[in-house]
């Protein structure tokens, strides 16, 4: 089954974020939990955690890209 | 000037205020505020000499916590659950001493003046820093894991110390933190002796503000001490602390 990596909601005054660095490669295996994508802002870089345990199936939103709340960044297959 | 308040997340339940700490302002709360809104309305300002609000006074501790306190007697938000990392620490427990009635409940991240002394160092360097490369470096300090710390924010700060009274500011609320514990004594016994909620989480390897285990004993509360985490336990571990957090919170009502 495909989970999605979404950029969650952030706050009110907040409405896009940049991708920094994926950890994972498409095709690793990641942990439920474990740290997937470092996101960042001017004020707080901080790392999104895997939804599901599976495999990296593949990357949408590359490192230095602008996204929005909401999107999807990447995809599990667990 | 009265620091504006923030609705950072969040429409619904009790007020919960967001302190942040030196040299940061109301936007250091991303990896948190959301998770929190979940039980209650959160906002968020700028502590004088950070962000949007001018220094106030010479950049005292007492400075601070009275701007803070016009700030929610102003919007009218309290009392507050108050969530506050490093210098917003002290300024919770000043607050809380000051003026209890405002106060809900104290969660208190790495607070300035309840631990060891605050890097003495840092705090010489951080505010005196004219290069990328130097607060990157100081910067770098703060967390257990260097990517954590993003050219975006080292570009932030240098543009923060560079606008018209941002250095003076910084210097000048380092001076108070480098003497914090005796400053803050007064208030921390105040809190210490009362029946307010507090909740203290620390890094075990924060080496800023560094945890002194007698001394949190004495303040008394519960506590969560992170393993691994240096002085930004809430974005480091952030969901264990945001779990943390909103449990508390919860607890409270």
């Amino acid at each position: 089954m495909d989970v999605n990596i979404v950029l969650p909601q952030l706050g009110n005054e907040i409405e896009e974020a940049q991708v920094d660095a994926w950890l994972k490669k498409v095709g690793d295996w990641v942990a439920k939990g474990e740290q997937i994508v470092v996101i960042t802002t001017p004020k707080v870089t901080f790392e999104i955690e895997a939804p599901e345990a599976g495999t990296l199936k593949s990357i949408l939103a590359e490192a230095e890209e602008i996204v929005t709340v909401g999107a999807i960044l990447g995809i599990v297959e667990s | 000037m009265t620091p504006a308040i923030h609705a950072a997340a969040g429409t619904d339940g009790p007020a919960i205020l967001l302190l942040h700490g030196y040299g940061s302002d109301h936007l250091s709360w991303l990896a948190n505020q959301q998770q929190l809104a979940a039980v209650g309305r959160v906002y968020a300002l700028d502590l004088p000499g950070h962000g949007e609000t001018p220094l106030a006074g010479a950049g005292l501790l007492a400075d601070l916590v009275a701007s803070v306190e016009g700030a929610i007697d102003a919007a009218g938000i309290g009392p507050v659950h108050l969530v506050a990392h490093s210098l917003g620490g002290a300024v919770a427990i000043g607050l809380a001493a000051a003026r209890p009635d405002l106060v809900r409940s104290l969660a208190l991240i790495a607070p300035s003046g309840l631990g060891a002394a605050v890097d003495a160092a840092f705090l010489q360097q951080y505010p005196r820093s004219r290069s990328l490369e130097e607060t990157d470096a100081l910067l770098k300090r703060l967390v257990s894991r260097p990517r954590l710390i993003n050219r975006l924010m080292v570009a932030r700060v240098q543009a923060q110390l560079q606008a018209p009274g941002g250095r003076e500011g910084l210097i000048a609320i380092a001076e108070e933190l480098g003497q914090i514990g005796s400053v803050i004594e007064p208030a921390f016994q105040a809190v210490a002796a009362s029946a307010l909620p507090r909740l203290t989480i620390w890094g075990d390897a924060d080496t800023i503000v560094p945890l002194d285990r007698e001394r949190l004993a004495r303040f008394g509360g519960e506590s969560l001490i992170v393993a691994g985490a240096a002085h930004l336990p809430h974005i480091e571990s952030a969901r264990a602390v945001n779990e943390r957090l909103v449990a508390w919170v919860a607890a409270q009502a």
